[in-house]
């Protein structure tokens, strides 16, 4: 007798809240299938109603089709209006493209400090595209007051996370204290991380800080290596500074640094550079 | 293009023909009928791509990207559009430049291409254009009733070596959108400030499944 109250008191929990979240689910799932296929029309049939039921994940799909002319016609302002609502649910990556629509949307819409509140939210979230994308903007200026110490934030917060493009800015922000102490140390270090990485400008860099022994350990075999690799990837200050080294270094040197740049592999990067 | 408007280029391309006979010889002409062939090719391997359904929507959209990178003159087209800012801005920001518009090119071409199931895609005509160039006009076909997509590329011919130089999407050319909207960006916010925006355009995400 008690097991069956508990089976009928869970088979109503089932069907009051259980059902109706697995059914929303496997209707975002046949919309993500839908999508895969490039059928549109039956993904947004999918995503619509869930999207209007208050399903976060749902609306953000909508906004991107919205802003992609997916399906519909590219449309940003019905892009920020899913967006939004996915956003205000807490939705990190509704909060970053709403962010960035603020600002490269039509200049209509532009508001820049409705973008940096956006996409501070997502960077707190730890969205690291939001994180350097805040470091980025407090850099330049771009719709923000020019602020050194929060750009050096969260482009340090972004190349903790592996963030190569963050790695690389970092190491120019120690070079020339800008919103931090200057360090010459520091600087090569993240110089170091991000050419490790496969970055052409930060293995320039780190191949002349090895040259002349600059905040790291002087050592012309592994100069000569970086500054080969990054000349391979067509960056022709690179090229001249190999060059000029090459001059200097021993036969066996030069052998030994092209030995280490034939069996050099990039360390696994970050899936996008921006 | 109105019959009119062709009228005045075929006129143009006449009068430059017979005022100057002696560049003639070495102009390199593209042949429509050659530059009809390369997109036609092109058109074929990006549906190809587009139609193998073994990757994600993301993947062969990646691979698009990839087909056109090769497709386009990055270098002339980025430098045209940012105008008479290229002057002013430094090596650095010119490769910055160049990279993020050609990502940012590529990005909104293979989304507004691409990735519909069941499309076609043909050659509709092919014309001298200018000078140097052949506009060939393709005809996107769309399932489930939607109208075809009308583009016209311009395409110049090096010694066999084809590129794509303009697409027109419904009468709009890319070069002449972009232009005027990058010459507004670098006026309120500088060459910095382009580079920025360009960067945040294609720093975007995109649509999102359960599991991650």
């Amino acid at each position: 007798m008690i097991k069956t109250l508990r089976f009928l008191s869970l088979a109503t929990c089932l069907a009051t809240v259980g059902f109706p979240a697995a059914h929303a689910f496997a209707e975002f799932e046949d919309g993500w299938r839908a999508y895969q296929k490039g059928d549109f029309t039956a993904a947004l049939n999918e995503w619509r109603p869930l999207a209007d039921k208050g399903n976060s994940l749902a609306a953000y799909n909508l906004g991107v089709m919205y802003d992609e002319g997916r399906g519909v016609a590219q449309d940003t302002e019905q892009a920020m209006l899913w967006w939004r609502k996915a956003a205000e649910n807490g939705h990190a990556r509704a909060q970053h493209n709403l962010g960035l629509a603020y600002i490269t949307g039509k200049e209509m819409s532009q508001d820049y400090a409705k973008a940096v509140s956006w996409l501070e939210k997502a960077a707190n979230q730890g969205l690291i595209r939001s994180q350097y994308s805040l470091g980025k903007m407090y850099a330049s200026g771009l719709g923000v007051a020019k602020d050194e110490k929060k750009s050096f934030y969260w482009i340090h917060k972004a190349a903790q996370e592996g963030f190569v493009k963050a790695q690389y800015n970092l190491g120019k922000m120690y070079r020339d204290g800008t919103g931090v102490d200057e360090d010459r140390r520091a600087s090569a270090e993240w110089f170091l991380a991000a050419a490790r990485q496969g970055y052409d400008k930060a293995q320039n860099h780190i191949g002349v800080r090895l040259a002349k022994g600059d905040g790291i350990e002087k050592d012309e075999t592994r100069a000569l290596k970086w500054l080969i690799l990054a000349a391979n990837q067509g960056l022709a200050r690179a090229a001249e500074n190999r060059d000029s080294l090459a001059k200097t270094l021993s036969p066996e040197q030069r052998k030994e640094a092209e030995r280490l740049a034939r069996e050099w592999k990039p360390e696994k990067t970050s899936a996008r550079t921006y | 293009m109105t019959p009119r408007r062709w009228l005045i280029i075929a006129v143009i391309a006449c009068f430059t023909v017979a005022s100057s006979p002696q560049t003639w010889a070495e102009e390199v002409k593209t042949s429509p009928e050659e530059a009809s062939n390369f997109l036609s090719t092109l058109g074929k391997e990006a549906l190809a791509t587009l139609s193998d359904q073994s990757g994600s929507l993301e993947e062969r959209e990646a691979r698009v990207r990839e087909l056109l990178n090769k497709s386009f003159d990055f270098d002339k087209i980025g430098r045209f559009v940012l105008g008479r800012a290229w002057k002013q801005a430094t090596t650095e920001q010119r490769t910055e430049y160049q990279k993020l518009f050609s990502e940012f090119v590529l990005r909104t071409y293979s989304q507004r291409l691409g990735g519909y199931s069941g499309q076609s895609f043909k050659v509709i005509k092919s014309v001298p254009l200018g000078k140097k160039d052949a506009l060939v006009t393709t005809e996107i076909g769309r399932p489930g009733g939607a109208p075809p997509l009308l583009c016209g590329w311009r395409v110049r011919g090096n010694n066999g070596n084809y590129k794509i130089l303009d697409v027109t999407v419904e009468g709009i050319s890319m070069l002449a959108t972009q232009r005027s909207e990058f010459a507004a960006l670098v006026q309120r916010n500088g060459v910095d400030g382009l580079i920025e925006t360009l960067r945040l355009q294609v720093s975007k995400f995109s649509a999102q499944s359960s599991s991650s």
